[in-house]
């Protein structure tokens, strides 16, 4: 591995910092309201988590990314405990989200087994093409 | 976003429906299969691990699955990585990512497609078309297609010889 390739190497790192920073920064995830419910009251909130209780029409919601619980009113849709669930709302000041729509997301788990089967052919093929392949030439 | 299995038969029968009647396409293919292939799955390769190391990373792993973070990362890895000639490995994972992205637009749902035009624009965009529901059988049929498609080829070189 030569200087130019070390180089190359090293703008690719820095492109996924800097592009995966930014965009960490600029995008709203749940705790930018959670932390500034007053800036954030009224403004439209999307989240998906697990269902953990429902009592009538509201739902108690344990978001996927940071495994906060938030509560979801006016909920008209019919979710059971445990689905997975990706809903829109409005984000209120008191720190419950007014439902608007939402969905299961039911093949989350089909999606992943799909997906190893699929990365473990590609692998396949590599070992078969390996012969074909340059590698740091 | 489609399983990978979907994104590999579709890239599969792209190329490979078209080679029946071009020879060049289909020399294309023999000879450049595996980084085809790795550009099918590019774009979840680079950002899909991050989300698996922790959910946090969602937001960060999300200008990976862009086409401006995906086609530098492409040029990138094959001056280190490539077939024959630089240049034919980075068009060969540049335009099966692309095709990758595009595929995942198709998807109808709640979450708002992907960052395309990031960094000039953080906005999501998908072209909402195919439900979560329906993409299993496409899916199943693409499978079916590109296995139909493979026996041909199979049963044409067992002609040949």
């Amino acid at each position: 591995m030569n200087w130019k390739n070390i180089t190359l190497f090293l703008i690719l790192v820095i492109l996924f910092v800097l592009s995966g920073l930014y965009n960490q920064v600029n995008q709203k995830d749940i705790t930018i309201y959670l932390n500034n419910p007053e800036d954030n009251d009224k403004q439209k909130i999307s989240v998906s988590g697990t269902v953990l209780k429902i009592d009538n029409d509201e739902i108690l919601l344990k978001d996927s990314m940071y495994g906060k619980e938030i509560l979801l009113k006016n909920v008209y849709d019919k979710y059971q405990t445990n689905q997975f669930i990706n809903i829109q709302g409005i984000f209120h000041k008191e720190g419950y989200i007014e439902y608007r729509k939402g969905e299961e997301i039911w093949d989350k788990k089909i999606k992943l087994i799909l997906s190893i089967f699929g990365f473990l052919f590609v692998v396949y093929i590599f070992i078969t093409d390996y012969k074909k392949i340059n590698l740091f030439k | 976003m489609p399983d990978l299995i979907t994104h590999i038969a579709a890239t599969h029968l792209i190329v490979k429906l078209p080679s029946i009647f071009r020879d060049r396409i289909l020399n294309y293919y023999n000879n450049y299969k595996s980084f085809i292939f790795l550009g099918a799955i590019f774009p979840d390769l680079i950002s899909k691990p991050f989300q698996y190391i922790s959910p946090k990373l969602y937001n960060f792993s999300l200008p990976l699955h862009s086409p401006f973070v995906v086609l530098i990362t492409a040029y990138i890895l094959t001056r280190f990585i490539y077939i024959q000639n630089k240049n034919t490995s980075f068009y060969t994972i540049a335009i099966f990512s692309i095709f990758h992205i595009l595929l995942d637009n198709l998807q109808k749902g709640l979450n708002p497609g992907y960052q395309i035009f990031f960094p000039f624009s953080l906005k999501r965009y998908g072209l909402n078309l195919i439900s979560s529901e329906i993409y299993i059988y496409i899916m199943l049929g693409l499978l079916s297609f590109s296995f139909i498609v493979e026996v041909y080829f199979y049963y044409r070189k067992k002609i040949a010889n």
